[in-house]
Formats: C-alpha cells, structure tokens, sequence
C-alpha cells in the first residue's frame, strides 16, 4: 500500500528501530513499528532492538500477515568501542551469531543488563551486517579503522537526522570517516516510536528508567519527537538520495526469518535401531499391554490408531517421547505426577502413563488432541509433586545440559496498577496520592471498569500532572516490563539452544530464560515442556505412603477404586475442607447443589465454579437443567454432539471453540482466533468483527437470531476464564482420589496434608479441626513423642490411627534443632531441659520455642515454669546458632534454679501460647471458652444452624477466618465465622457492609445477628447487625484473610 | 516528687490540626503503610492505629493522611521545648515524644510540683497539643507513668508505687524480645517483677531488666540531655490544605506571629526584621523580606505590615507550608551602635540594600540567573530569590546570550541561513508545551538573529547573537 501522490523514485528501509521490548526507551509495540513501516510505504524495517530478539516473534507475525519484508538485527553499546553498533542477520547462521552475540553479552550480567566488548564480535563478524554510528570524538578512526578490518565490506556508516543543531556537523564528520575507512553511509532513523505521537509516552518511559520525574529529567529526554517513523517525503528531503537507496541495498542482503527456525528435537531419546516412529510405537504397545490387560477395546484401538497416523504425520514424536522420558524419570523416583491439556487427554498418553484419565471414562475428541490446521504443537502441562519439582528440573538440566535446555520466559507487563504507579511517580506524583487513589478501587470488576472508577475518583477532571496520568498510564497499559521466567516451560533443543534464541539470567541464581515467551514459542511453532509443581500431589503422595505403611500394604493411585458413592455422598454435603479444587468457599456451597455423582460430574464441577461461567450466566441454567435433563432441546444433531454432556451449556472452552466452528462455520484456525481474541478482549480487544461473522454465519446456517444472540453472549461473557475440559479431566481424576482419601483414610489424609504446606486454602488449624470434627484424634507435639514431620500412630485393633503433630509446627523452632533433636533422643526420651541441651545441643532460643509450643510437658511443670528454667542457663558459653563451646556445669543442676515459683497458666493462657508459637491449639477452642463463661448467650453453634429453618432469625459468633468480596459477586462480602463446631458462613450484602464498616472490617471476633438461608443444604446467614467483639479475644491471635 | 514528664501522643497530628482543625487525620508510616496514629474526629469514625490504609479509608473515605516524619516531629518537640523553655528550664527532651522538667529547681518559681504541672498544661493546651503528664520521683517514673497513667498523678496522695506494680510490663522502654519474653512466663506486671531477685532476672533477661528497674527506682542516674534553647526564632508550619490565596495565608500567618510574640516577649526581646518563606507545592520558595522601621515585640504590631505584603504577593502556585524565622533579637531597649560595624552589620547592610532595591524597583525586579535542564530555551534559566552558587550543564548547544522575553515575528527575509532547522520540542507535562524549527540566520543589517518557526509557519525571532 503506497501513499498517494509519492514520487516512486524514493524508497526507503529502516534498519535501525526499537519496540519496547528494549524496555524503558522504545515507546511502540513491535507489531507498531512493522504495520505503520507498512503504511508508509518502506521497503523494509529492522527490529533492533538493544542487545535483544524478545520482541522479534511479535514483529514477525505482524510482518507475515502483512506480507511486510522485516530484518532482524539487535543495537550494542560496547564497553571499548565508542558509539553505537547495530549488527543485522542476513541469513539464519547470521541469526545464529548474533543469539549467541546476545547470550554471551547478556549472560556475564545481571538479570535485564548487559556488557558486550570488541572481542566478542568475533562470534559475528564473517555473518552479520554492521551499521556503526561512531562517537563524534577523536578515537573515531581508530575504532573504525578496527570495525573495517573485522567486518571487512559488511561496515556501514549510520547517518541520522534528528533535527538537532549539530546534525549537519555530524554527517559532515561522518562524510570525512568514510572517506577514511573506505566505507559506505546508510541513512537511518533511530526510531523509538512508530508515530510522533507517542512522544509524552518515550518522555515517561525516559524519566522511569532514570528513576526520575519528567519534569526533572530534563535534557535526558529527547530534544523532540523526531525519533518516528517518518514520512517518505520527508525522509526525501532529510536525506540525500544515495544514503536512501543505501538503506534498501543493505536490506536486500538480509534474507533472514524466523520461520526459518526450525526445532530439532533431541535425538537420544531414540535408541539405535528404531526411528522415533517406530520407538514411540513401541512404548505405546508396551503401555497397551498394562493398561488394558483384557485387550484393547475396539473402538480405542481405533482412536489409537488415528492418534499415532496424526502424530506421525505431524512429526511429533519426540516430543511425545521427551515427556515420556520425564515422566518415566518422574515414576522411577516416586515423584507423582499428572499430564493433562488437549493433547494429554488421549490413548496415547494414557499408553504413556503421562495421564490416568481412562479414555474410556471421557470422550475423546481427534480434533481436540492436535490440530493439523492450527500447526500449533501439541499441549501437554505435566504436574509434579511441588515439593519435587526441582528434582525433575534438574533432571532436565542434567540430561540435556544448560547450553541445551532453558525455560521459556513469561513477559512481565504493565498492568492498570502498575502502569498508574510508574506513570504518576514519573508525573511526580505524590505516592501517598496514588496509594490513596488506588485504595477501594477493585481491579477486576469488569462491569464497571477500572478507569471509571478512577475517573469517579475524580482522576478525570483532575488538574496538572494528575489530569495526564489516566491517558498515560493507558498508553502505557501492555507494555513490556522485562523478562521473568515461565512458571516450568522448558525449552530443549538438539544442539545449542542459544543458535535458536537467545539466552539470558533469570533473577534467581543458575536459573535461565530464552528471550521468548510460550506464544512466541507457539507462534513459531516449537515444542516447549511444561513441568509445573502442584502441592497436590505431594500431599497425595504422603498420604498413599503413610495408608500402606500403617496398612502393611502398598497403597497406589491405580488401588483406588472408582466411582465409590460413600465419597460422592461426602462431598454432595459440601463436605470437601482439603480436597483438590473443591475445597473453597464457593465450591463447597455449589457441592450440595450440583450433587456430582459420578467423574464427569466433578469435570463439570472444578470448571463451573469459574469466572467465565460465572460472569457468562452458565451456572444457574446448567443446575436448573441437572434437575430435568429431559427437558433439554438441541437446535441439531451437530449442536447436540457439542453440548449434551453439558445439558445445553457451555461450560469448557473447547466447546465455546467447537460451537462456533459447528454453528456458524468457523475453520478451526478461525475459531482458535476468536478463543484469543476472547483472552485479550479486556486488554485491547474488539470482538466486533467476530460477532458480525457469528451471527452472519449462524443466521446462514438456518439458527435463529435469538438462539445466535444468547450463544454470543455466553461467549461474550466467558471471555478469558473458561476453564478447559482437557485440564478439567485430569484434575477431576485428583480431586476424586483426594476425596476418597478424605473420607476412607481421614487420618492419614490430615497427615499428608499437614506434611504438604503451605498449600491448599486452609490453615493447618482449620484442617485439623476438621479432620477432629470427623473422628481423627490428634495428639500434641511433645519432645518425646514427636518426629520432625506429622506422623500417625497406629490404634489398636482396626480403627483409624491417631496423628502426632510433628516439631515442624513449632514457629520458631529451626529445623536444625528440630533435626538434632530427634537424632539425639535417647531410647526412653529425655528426661529433663539439660537432657536436651546436653544431647542435642539445643539452643536456648529452640528451648523457648518448644516451651512455647508445649512440646516439654513431658518434661516440665507448666510452659511458664519451663521458659524461666531455660532462661536460668547462663549466656555467652553458646556461639550464636546454639554450638556449644564447653560443657557448662550448669548443664548438670537441677532443673529450677532459684525458689521461685512461677505463676500457673491458667486455659485462656495456655491457648494464647498455643496460638503464638503453633497458629493452631488442641484445646478447647476460645469460643468453647467464651461460652461457659457466659459471654455468648443466645449465640447459636454452627453445627445449630443446620435445625434451622429458612427466614429464622438468628444470632451467631464466631472468629473472622475470612473475609471476601470476590469480583464476580458484585459487592456482596462473604464473611467466614469460625466456632468450636464448624464454619459459618455470612452473607453481607453491599448496603449492610457499607452501613456497618466498622464491625465489618474491624471485627476478629463477630457477632451477627441475622437471618438463616438454608438451599438445597447450603446455609448461609444473611447479616443483619454485625457487633465486634474484639475486646474478649483480644489476646489470641487468629489469622484472618482480609480481602484488598 | 522531683520530676515532671510531659508526654505528646501526636505531636504531627497537632501541628496539622492548627490549620485544619476540623478534618479527620491520621498519620501513616511503613510499607504497606498502616495507621500510626489518628485524631479524635478519625478514631470517632473507628480509625485505629496499626490498621492497614484500605481498612481506615474504608472506615472514612474523607480521611487525610500525613505520612509519618521523625525528623519533623523532633523539629516539633524542640519547638515546645523552646516555648516552655522560658516557664520551666532545664528542659530534658526526651526523643521522639516527651519532655522532662525538673520541678524542684523551679520550686521557687512555681511552687510545688503540681502547680508547675497546671502552669505548664495550661500553657501547652493553649497551643492545642495532646499531652499527658505525670509527676514521679524519678524521671523514668514519671515519664512511665505520663505514658501509661497520666491522670493518677493528679491527685498528690496516690502511692506512685502502686500505680507502677499494676503496669504491664509491655510499659516499659525495654525491647520488644524481652516483654514478649516476661509475657511468656506469665509475668505481665511490674509488680510481679518486683518480688524476683534482681539477679534472677538479670541473668535470664539480661542487663536491661534490672537496670530500667534501678531507674524507676532512681538506683541509678538517668543520662540527661539539657534542652538549649536555639539564639533565634524559627517555626514552621504545614499547611494541610495548599492555598493559592494569600488571604487564606492570613490566619497560619496570625498563628506564627503570636508564637513569636509570646517568644520575644520571654525573653525581653524585640526584632525589626521577619524573614517569611512560602513553600510551594511546585518545590519553589516565595521569599517576604518583612522590614520595621523599629524594634518591636507585639504580634498586632507585626501583622498589618506582613497583611500589606500578602496584599501585594502575586500567588501563581499553591502555598503548601509556611515558616517564620528572625534572627535579628535585640533588646527591648534602645540599641547602641558600634563605631565600625561588624560582618554581621556588613551582611544587613546587603540585606537592607537589597530589600530597598526591591522595594524600590518592586519585589519582582531583583534576581539572580541561573541555569536549567530544559530543551526549551527561555525555561533553560531561571530566576533565584535568594543568591546561590550555580552550575552549567556539560554540554549544550549553541543558545544567543540575548534572549528576548517575548518573541517578535520576524518583519524581514533572512539574507544568509547559517544553521538550522534544530527542532525543539516539550513541555507537554506543564501546559507549556512548544514545538519550534530554530534557525540561526543573518538579518538585512548584518545582525545574527536566532529564528524559529512554530507548528502553525509564523516566524520570529527568539535571540540576538550580537
């Protein structure tokens, strides 16, 4: 697309422009850059972003779909070079050099820095294009005269026309150097920003990076807004002509792109004799032979088959195989783990054992496992154990080495908050100001938008600098930060990767990111592994351990047996505290309402209780519909296919994709669009176009307007946060298993579970109240029973064994001690604090913390007792961390020194300590005590409710454990009240809340007065008069989770 | 009963309320910040110390928060040192909140400790400050006893001893490890601590214990700082609500003035000389040279001349802060003068000249220049007040020595273009945004002008060259 009227005669190529992926000085999106280079009219653009490739993924594609010539290339500051040296990729061992350029310069400094140096260019100089823009100082012909000679014909002279007093001194400067150094000069733009406009913006990103305000920056920032792309004609007249037509010159030399980029699994995996394809044949048939001992029913063979052609049509084998190998790893260490994704999901990885999801308990889909359309690799996330995870890593690391596999990396954003901070500190804002205007304001909310309210915070009509900090920060929305590493994204490459992409550190020590992230990967279409950590698993694991060792057989995940009712029973109570997925708030009140009663009905359960569905009005019309399947009508057979095992509601993504790919004729490539499109609707989307199409498409296809409405608006509302059946599946597989574990084996469950945090929703408290609630008995820590970790005793005869809290939960005890404690333990225990001292070599500082903690009652009189005779061991003859320099003989006195007798603890106190020093007691708890003393009078237990009817009035007390306004509530704050009993939930509706602040916010112990909801067995008290009662526990802490 | 403590909770809150007395306010302090403290009409709508921003905003949304300053509230509790000073030296500050007096050295002035106590109460409630006070044997006796039980001490027969045992033990200046530590063995009172062996505790809770005990009980000397009162008068003050009206500046003026007068007049005292300074919210100071014709000590004789210079500011910016400084005290007296004159004559004489000149000319014609990073040319200098030492940047393009205020359209065509176009470019962050094509070209009479053309082609000419 030529501008009109351009005299054809001028053609240009920018070789010299930055994105924001250069962070803090280019202010346009690479995608930007590339589109707007379109629209002008230039014959090409170089990203060169400094020392970097990160945001060359995103120019390319922009580039491809436009059908736009784009070079890659990168910008470097020497550390003994003057000036600035842009080096271009004219072909893919060119690219090669130069990401190894970067990962060299980038990997001898600090994550987001970098050091480059002339020796250094020898990795590029037989490859790269070089442009040099020299210092404007006497050292320039010596440092030229040494760029000549490594790049030979490759050098050229950058001119520049930013419009500054000195241009035509420096381009006269320039004229003589090449005249010296025999070498060409290139026009170039320098640009920052795809369009002048966004000047205010460089100016921002200029004082953030200096840490200073714009005001105050100064002559730091660009004298104007000239670093853009500009204009042909105006380059025309800038320029003279020869530098131009240089520009294109040196272009037409770089015939690189990343499409080029090719991944080349590795090979080892394949044992000689065998191609991948017939070695992953192999494994499958090996797999096939344990997973269907009866032999293989038909129709999954038939699946199989398919799986296999498509796999091997796509060439995806060793990627099937390098998770293969991580999982069998995984299997041969003990290490649980769990597949799960599209491609997870399917005979195949069932063969594998990276899934336990049977393909017979779900239905598999063929266009669901990989798409030969989308040429997207295929999605497999395995989960391990968290506590392991690293071990897995490491095995990574060690079998492919670390020049060979790297995690990928995760672009950290702006994002609203962030951007308004950077932006108003860089205004010179008042950081006070800004707290205060961000305090209330609720981020989420997607009705009322985030810049509404601030714009209602008066941000809008504000003067001076606040009244540009909205558009701004808005501008600056979206914007590259840095670089951070994916959550366990691996990349693994045949042989070096740093020839594939550049390799940089990651903040935390020995660990290091690619420059790209999981789309850039996907866009490209190389593989990544996705090694993640769920706590989980571990809890799972230890659990599975602790049943077969009390047991005296071993207990597996495949000796579980399906579908028993007594554990669907439990949870369609809501009975779920501990269990994967199910177990917060909102889940526990949509238990006893969707009554799973069978796998796909937990399927069903961990994904509905979602924004998506929640927001996209699915929920109601899916239990309404549970109740009279019959009822349900499908438009067609095709729509049927899709959504009759949701009863007529989408409810996964996938079938929001399939819909529209059924209904309205969406090609799957197209419909993978709009399920993006969805994703970043909130960010900068504009689904119009898409909207248009479906309801064209559906309308075409005989459905009618009203039926093709509601289907846009479902998805419309889904948006982003549809949860897919794929990792649906595989977590429905745990939260069944976590279940049966909760309601067979509670005790070991607890155990498990306590030896796993932090995880999960739950204090440590909360659980075991829960787990006491159902029959576990659990016993104090004690120095003489206790290991370090819980562990369970087993009862006599055939009852459920008894868990003994472990040393772990003592605060402030370190773990050393805790270790040489059980290490030193005499056979019949220790029998006095100078035992401990004397054997262990316990601290004081680890004394007083099992006096705290109650672990010496077998030892002691009381804890207070205990503290003063601890105290009583002279200090200065222990060396800091509890080593023992000489023996003392105070080791040798008796336990209490002086006469003095210290005052007994009476309950109160004691649970005070207990609280202090374990976050949890085993003794009555505070509202027991409350009671009896009379305090609570007319307060209902939580266990009372359950006798109530619906519209009673009531009154209740309880500790405020929770405190939430989550944002698809719209307001309400649900309030969790905790009594020797149980939970109680309270409903505070907006106007109550607002009305009552100060108990609502203030309270760590309520009392409300209200009113009993009680639904299909999920009761609620709807808050009428909240009353702090603060004063009577005013000295036991509970933790609460407050809302912010 | 020897000492007297004097106790400010909320010696920020108070300096802030003078102006504001009517607003909610509460200080905040740490990351995330939390509520420090809070004044009455904040707690009334349930603000609370330690609670988390989010909550006390929630709790009253008109909330104003002054982020805590422990340099400012020192400056604060010297200014009361200084006030009382005069009624009650020696003065022991006690950082960061409390003052100490010894009341048997001013038996003869007050009377007993008590009197002293109501003169000095009444004397610091007339500054609107929050106090507690206490009356002790020793001075971490009283000062313990200001803190945690300021209204016993009213009344001369009450046993101080057995106040101090029904303390909590988290009453005392010990660190927070050892109260948790006594908490902990169920030790919550001093009381309680009373009956141990001192050398029991000693060795269980380390040195501190026993000696915080031998100060209450004055087996041991406190080291004691006397409050010298500075040779000059200096306060200031935080405004809460920035004013761009110098009428509003009137009443804090009026405030200041009176702190003054009661300052000179205890010290016999009179000036004829106020150095008055505006702080802006832009970070720029206004300067007011006040200049009597004659010594004087009274507020009301102070006031029409520094209303007559407030009639005359021109605000162009927000006032956030006021403060008031003399430095010139003479006597109530007549003066004498010396035959020759001193520096510090010397230096008032510049000071007088100056202020002469700027009465004469007007306060807006006399100025220091200097330079600022700035693209744009006429914000690249800018006018001091007050002479200081300035500085060129490194490196800066060529700029005309003659600078015209204000640009006038060029009348003739250039004959020669010597450089150009530069492009110039800012100032979107302050209204003042340019964007300007300079040239520098020679004119029709050979003269060097510096050019530029604006977005819209008008031309004109900035600067000269000579």
């Amino acid at each position: 697309m030529y501008m009109a009227g351009l005299d054809d005669m001028t053609e240009y190529a920018e070789l010299h422009a930055l994105s924001n992926f250069t962070f803090l000085r280019g202010a346009s999106h690479p995608e930007e850059l590339v589109e707007q280079a379109h629209v002008l009219g230039y014959r090409s653009l170089a990203l060169t972003d400094e020392c970097s490739v990160a945001g060359l993924v995103r120019a390319h594609i922009r580039a491809r779909d436009l059908g736009f010539h784009l070079i890659t290339g990168s910008e470097f500051r020497l550390q003994d070079l003057p000036g600035l040296l842009v080096l271009l990729a004219p072909n893919r061992d060119a690219y090669a050099a130069l990401s190894q350029l970067i990962t060299r310069a980038r990997r001898r400094c600090a994550k987001g820095h970098y050091q480059a140096f002339r020796e250094d260019l020898f990795l590029c100089q037989h490859h790269c294009l070089a442009l040099w823009q020299p210092g404007f100082s006497d050292d320039d012909t010596n440092a030229g005269q040494w760029l000549r000679s490594t790049f030979g014909r490759h050098l050229w002279l950058m001119a520049e026309r930013p419009l500054a007093q000195n241009d035509q001194a420096r381009n006269q400067w320039l004229a003589t150097l090449a005249e010296t150094l025999d070498c060409t000069i290139v026009a170039t733009g320098h640009a920052l920003m795809h369009r002048r406009e966004r000047k205010p913006l460089q100016d921002l990103l200029t004082a953030i990076r200096l840490g200073t305000t714009v005001e105050n920056a100064g002559l730091a920032l660009e004298a104007n807004g000239e670093r853009y792309l500009r204009p042909l004609k105006r380059l025309q007249k800038l320029f003279p002509a020869a530098w131009l037509e240089e520009s294109l010159r040196v272009a037409q030399q770089c015939q690189f792109s990343p499409a080029e980029l090719r991944y080349e699994y590795p090979a080892e995996l394949v044992p000689k004799g065998h191609t991948p394809s017939s070695w992953l044949r192999t494994l499958v048939h090996r797999g096939e032979k344990k997973r269907f001992p009866e032999g293989t029913p038909a129709s999954i063979r038939k699946q199989l088959e398919k799986e296999l052609a498509l796999i091997e049509e796509l060439a995806y084998e060793p990627f099937f195989l390098t998770i293969e190998d991580v999982v069998a790893f995984a299997r041969q260490h003990g290490i649980l783990c769990q597949g799960r994704g599209s491609a997870a999901n399917s005979v195949v990885c069932y063969c594998l054992e990276i899934t336990e999801v049977d393909p017979r308990r779900i239905n598999l889909l063929l266009e669901r496992f990989i798409s030969r359309e989308r040429n997207e690799p295929p999605d497999i996330d395995v989960d391990f154990e968290h506590e392991r995870r690293e071990e897995v890593i490491q095995y990574i690391y060690q079998k492919y080495g670390r020049e060979r596999a790297a995690l990928a990396a995760t672009v950290i954003c702006y994002r609203p908050r962030s951007a308004l901070r950077d932006a108003g500190k860089a205004l010179g804002l008042d950081p006070l100001y800004l707290e205060q205007l961000f305090e209330g304001i609720d981020w989420r909310d997607r009705e009322d938008g985030w810049q509404q309210q601030l714009a209602r915070k008066g941000l809008a009509d504000a003067r001076g600098s606040a009244g540009l900090l909205l558009p701004l920060a808005r501008e600056l929305l979206g914007f590259p930060r840095h670089l951070s590493q994916h959550v366990g994204g691996f990349v693994i490459a045949a042989h070096r990767i740093a020839d594939l992409v550049p390799v940089e550190n990651a903040a935390m020590a020995e660990r290091t990111v690619i420059q790209w992230d999981k789309d850039d990967l996907e866009a490209l279409g190389l593989l990544k592994v996705d090694v993640l950590a769920l706590g989980m698993l571990t809890a799972i694991r230890r659990t599975l351990a602790l049943v077969s060792q009390y047991r005296g057989r071993p207990l597996g995940l495949a000796d579980i047996p399906p579908e028993d009712p007594a554990v669907y029973a439990m949870l369609q109570k809501g009975q779920s505290m501990g269990v994967f997925q199910v177990e917060s708030r909102a889940q526990m009140s949509m238990l006893p309402r969707l009554r799973p009663a069978c796998y796909y009905d937990l399927v069903v359960e961990v994904a509905i209780v979602r924004p998506g569905p929640i927001q996209g009005d699915m929920v109601h019309p899916y239990l309404k519909r549970r109740k009279q399947p019959e009822r349900v009508h499908y438009p067609n057979e095709r729509i049927r296919a899709i959504l009759e095992p949701t009863l007529g509601v989408p409810i996964f993504q996938e079938q929001v994709i399939r819909l529209a790919m059924a209904a309205a004729g969406f090609s799957a490539g197209e419909a993978d669009r709009l399920r993006r499109a969805m994703a970043a609707w909130k960010k900068h989307g504009d689904l119009s176009p898409f909207r248009q199409k479906l309801l064209q498409g559906m309308r075409e296809r005989g459905y009618s307007e009203a039926f093709a409405e509601q289907l846009y608006r479902q998805m419309m509302g889904f948006g982003g946060y549809g949860f897919p059946e794929s990792h649906a599946a595989s977590f429905a597989l745990l939260v069944y298993v976590s279940a049966w574990l909760k309601h067979h084996e509670p005790a070991a469950f607890l155990c498990g579970l306590l030896n796993s945090q932090p995880m999960g929703f739950y204090s440590p408290s909360q659980l075991i109240q829960e787990a006491r609630r159902q029959g576990v008995r659990v016993l104090p820590v004690d120095v003489n029973e206790s290991t370090l970790e819980h562990r369970l005793t087993p009862a006599k005869g055939q009852g459920q064994p008894t868990v003994r809290l472990g040393l772990c939960i003592i605060r402030q005890l370190r773990r050393q001690a805790a270790h040489a404690l059980v290490a030193a333990r005499p056979e019949q225990g220790y029998r006095s604090i100078q035992d401990l001292r004397r054997l262990a070599g316990l601290s004081t500082a680890d004394l007083e913390a099992l006096a705290g903690g109650g672990a010496l009652r077998s030892l002691s009189r009381n804890r207070y007792q205990a503290r003063w005779d601890i105290l009583a061991h002279t200090p200065g003859l222990e060396l800091a961390g509890g080593c023992r320099v000489q023996e003392d003989p105070s080791d040798y006195a008796p336990d209490s020194t002086g006469e003095e007798t210290l005052p007994e603890p009476d309950e109160a106190d004691n649970l005070i300590e207990d609280y202090a020093s374990l976050g949890l007691s085993l003794a009555r708890h505070p509202m027991a005590l409350l009671r009896e003393q009379g305090r609570l009078r007319h307060c209902l237990r939580a266990t009372e409710l359950a006798d109530c009817r619906s519209g009673q009035p009531v009154r209740v007390a309880g500790l405020v454990t929770g405190r939430q306004r989550p944002g698809s509530a719209k307001g309400v704050t649900f309030v969790t009240l905790e009594d020797e009993t149980g939970n109680i939930n309270v409903i505070v509706w907006t106007a109550t809340a607002r009305a009552q602040r100060q108990p609502l916010l203030k309270a760590r112990l309520m009392h409300v007065r209200g009113v009993v909801e009680q639904q299909e067995g999920v009761i609620h008290v709807i808050a009428g008069r909240m009353t702090e009662l603060n004063h009577l526990i005013d000295k036991l802490s509970t933790e609460s989770r407050d809302f912010r | 009963m020897r000492w007297l403590y004097l106790h400010f909770p909320s010696l920020l809150l108070d300096h802030y309320a003078m102006t504001a007395p009517e607003l909610p306010l509460a200080v905040s302090a740490g990351t995330p910040p939390a509520i420090l403290q809070a004044n009455a009409i904040a707690r009334n709508a349930g603000v609370q110390p330690g609670q988390a921003l989010a909550t006390a905003r929630a709790l009253r949304a008109q909330l104003h928060l002054i982020p805590d300053n422990p340099k400012r509230e020192h400056v604060y509790l010297r200014e009361v040192a200084a006030s009382i000073y005069p009624l009650a030296a020696p003065v022991f500050p006690w950082k960061p909140d409390g003052l100490l007096v010894d009341a048997r050295a001013l038996k003869r002035l007050h009377g007993s400790p008590w009197q002293l106590e109501r003169h000095l109460l009444e004397h610091i409630r007339q500054r609107a400050l929050q106090v507690q006070s206490a009356i002790g044997e020793t001075p971490r006796m009283a000062r313990i006893l200001a803190r945690w039980a300021p209204d016993c001490s009213q009344q001369p027969g009450q046993c101080a001893d057995q106040i101090l045992a029904r303390l909590p033990v988290t009453a005392t200046d010990w660190p927070e490890s050892v109260k948790e530590r006594l908490q902990r063995m169920g030790l919550k009172t001093l009381g309680q601590l009373f009956n141990y062996c001192p050398s029991e505790l000693t060795r269980r809770l380390g040195p501190e214990v026993t000696r915080e005990l031998q100060y209450l009980r004055g087996e041991r000397r406190e080291a004691l700082d006397e409050f010298l009162p500075p040779p000059f008068f200096k306060q200031h003050l935080e405004l809460l609500q920035e004013t761009a009206h110098a009428e509003a500046l009137r009443f804090p003026l009026q405030r200041l003035l009176q702190e003054l007068e009661s300052f000179l007049r205890q010290r016999q005292h009179a000036t004829d000389c106020l150095l008055i300074r505006l702080k802006k919210t832009s970070g720029e100071t206004t300067r007011l040279d006040v200049r009597l014709s004659k010594a004087e000590h009274r507020a009301e004789a102070f006031m029409p001349l520094v209303a007559l210079h407030l009639e005359q500011l021109q605000l162009d910016d927000e006032v956030k802060a006021i403060s008031l400084r003399v430095t010139r005290l003479l006597p109530l007296a007549a003066p004498a003068t010396d035959l020759f004159g001193t520096p510090q004559q010397t230096h008032e004489e510049v000071a007088a000249l100056l202020s002469r000149l700027r009465a004469r000319l007007g306060e807006k014609q006399v100025h220091q220049v200097q330079c600022r990073a700035d693209h744009r040319p006429e914000r690249a200098w800018q006018r001091l007040d007050t002479p200081a030492s300035t500085s060129m940047p490194a490196s800066f393009p060529l700029r005309p020595l003659w600078l015209l205020h204000h640009p006038q359209p060029v009348s003739t065509a250039a004959q020669r273009w010597l450089a150009g176009p530069e492009r110039i470019q800012g100032g979107w962050w302050d209204g003042d945004y340019v964007r300007r094509d300079y040239y520098i070209a020679e004119l029709p009479q050979g003269r060097r002008a510096w050019l530029y053309r604006n977005a819209e082609g008008q031309w004109f000419v900035h600067g000269w060259f000579g």
